[in-house]
């Protein structure tokens, strides 16, 4: 009977852990460190609105919003995953050499507003709201 | 308790205890992903509200199509410090489009605005059904759990049944054995083990049989062989009588050596009958009437043991024939009566029915019950010594009646052994 109880305990820990999936208010300094030498870099002056820690079941991820609407996400070693500054361009140097090199030549007006990445693709969004999907090669794959 | 049953019951608890887990881990792991898919939606919704204002772009409506509401105000740094940043919670909302409170998950989330002001964002969303989903969820887990529980139980039971088949044919094999009389064992299975099983009881039967039939020879011929000497000695003690030189205490002498001998040709004539009748030597069957065998039996009898005065009551509730060897049905009825006679004490009496496929025989005992199980056996003789019993009476009636395929019984009841013939 105490095994049982024993299981049944330690199920239910698990699970009620597992599942807690939701998002914790942090400070600057509790960003990995990666992640905050990325907003020193690209956003020295933009103030902080809300940073939050997502915990997921599996997965650990922190968004920052400044007080501008800008977004940035990064995963749990502090690699950005998605810049988002909505209707503004994003800061230089943060979309790829290989990918804005497309860009310039296809759309020399335009600029990024928003760039996602993951392991297997980049989404890149322009300011005349056409979006280009990259491999991982920083090969063209799809133009919406 | 059948092996089924013992292997069904230690099959329940191991069951109950991985399917009970996994019932609570499943109903957990449901619900909480309810309440996310809920937070999830909210925590875009905020996201997007922040972001357009922070940006300075138009807010949306304050209540939308998807009954989403939302409201924003302006806190102190002081209260900023306090409250949690991001904070859920279940609270009764009033939803305008319904006209009553309803049960909803509201979201905090405050945040900082570029002139150094805080702001705290409240977004909510009802969830009418929440409890009617959970509970939906708990009654299905519970009728999964119990659903499962059976069909498992139910497809083990049935596949431990079909699989154990074989083990109930042997024991029925085995309870049905009768020595003497071997039948083939007709148990055709692929299982390794209960192949086995099937040689080692064909293999001990075979031999049993085997040592059985070399004792019945053995006895056979032993009788067979004793014949020729005892009749001789018999002869030649007879011869001696007739010498006139003799005296009268010898000729006394040898008139007892004269009836040991005789007891003795008798004794062997009924070994050598009771190895004919296993041995099945009598083969020839006619209708025999066991009623006139009853009589005739009795006239003689009556008159052997005369001198004992014993009541004999005769209850012929009807005729018994049936088809049998006639040398064995009178030795039968004659066994049992004189069995009856050897026992009884002086002026004692006994009782006999008879009816269609039924012969009872009883006689007052002065005495405990007989043991049932070595009473047919040879040469037993419960506890005393009768003179004229020779301890093989019953075993012929045993024979006889496994020959004739009769079956014979006893029983004790109100101080008397009855011995019952039926067919």
């Amino acid at each position: 009977m105490k095994k049982i109880i024993l299981a049944i305990a330690c199920v239910f820990t698990l699970v009620t852990n597992a599942c807690a999936d939701n998002y914790q208010p942090i400070s600057q300094t509790q960003l990995p460190e990666k992640a905050q030498t990325f907003l020193a870099t690209y956003f020295p002056e933009a103030k902080i609105s809300l940073a939050r820690k997502e915990i997921d079941v599996m997965e650990l991820s922190y968004d920052v919003i400044f007080t501008d609407g800008c977004k940035v996400e990064f995963d749990r070693k502090g690699n950005w995953t998605e810049v988002d500054c909505l209707t503004h361009p994003l800061p230089f140097g943060i979309v790829p050499e290989a990918i804005s090199k497309v860009i310039r030549a296809q759309y020399p007006d335009a600029q990024v507003t928003k760039i996602e990445r993951d392991h297997r693709e980049t989404d890149v969004k322009l300011t005349n709201r056409v979006e280009l999907t990259f491999n991982k090669h920083m090969q063209l794959v799809d133009i919406d | 308790m059948k092996l089924t049953t013992h292997a069904i019951r230690h099959l329940i608890a191991p069951l109950l205890l991985i399917f009970g887990v996994w019932s609570v881990a499943f109903y957990f792991i449901l619900t909480d992903e309810l309440i996310d898919e809920i937070d999830d939606q909210l925590e875009v919704y905020s996201e997007h509200i922040i972001r357009q204002w922070l940006s300075g772009e138009e807010l949306p409506d304050s209540a939308d199509a998807s009954n989403n509401t939302y409201y924003m105000r302006q806190i102190t740094p002081e209260e900023m410090t306090m409250e949690r940043k991001v904070e859920y919670e279940y609270k009764n909302v009033y939803v305008p489009s319904r006209l009553e409170e309803e049960p909803a998950r509201v979201m905090h989330t405050i945040f900082e605005h570029h002139d150094g002001t805080c702001w705290k964002l409240t977004v909510k969303t009802p969830v009418y059904e929440r409890n009617e989903v959970i509970s939906t969820i708990l009654v299905s887990t519970l009728i999964l759990l119990v659903v499962m529980l059976l069909v498992v139980i139910g497809v083990f039971a049935w596949v431990f049944v079909r699989h154990t088949r074989p083990l109930y044919k042997v024991l029925r094999y085995l309870d049905s054995y009768v020595i003497g009389r071997p039948e083939p064992l007709d148990n055709v299975t692929d299982v390794t083990e209960f192949e086995q099983l099937n040689q080692s009881v064909t293999e001990c039967i075979r031999r049993i049989e085997e040592v059985y039939e070399r004792e019945r020879r053995f006895i056979g011929d032993a009788s067979h062989e004793l014949q020729t000497p005892l009749a001789v000695c018999q002869n030649r003690i007879e011869l001696m009588m007739d010498d006139a030189s003799l005296t009268e205490q010898q000729l006394m002498e040898l008139a007892k050596m004269q009836q040991t001998i005789g007891e003795l040709i008798r004794l062997n004539k009924t070994l050598l009958f009771l190895s004919k009748i296993e041995n099945n030597q009598y083969i020839e069957h006619t209708e025999v009437d066991i009623n006139a065998k009853l009589h005739r039996q009795l006239e003689m009898l009556s008159e052997v043991y005369a001198s004992k005065d014993i009541t004999i009551s005769l209850y012929e509730k009807g005729q018994w024939t049936l088809l049998a060897n006639d040398e064995l049905m009178a030795s039968l009825v004659s066994n049992l009566l004189r069995n009856a006679y050897i026992h009884s004490q002086p002026h004692a009496s006994i009782d006999i029915y008879i009816k269609e496929g039924a012969l009872s025989i009883a006689n007052t005992s002065e005495g405990a019950p007989l043991d049932g199980e070595r009473l047919f056996d040879r040469f037993y003789r419960g506890h005393q010594d009768k003179r004229g019993s020779n301890g093989l009476g019953l075993s012929i009636v045993k024979a006889i009646c496994e020959a004739s395929k009769l079956k014979v019984s006893y029983a004790f009841e109100q101080g008397k052994h009855i011995f019952m013939v039926t067919c």
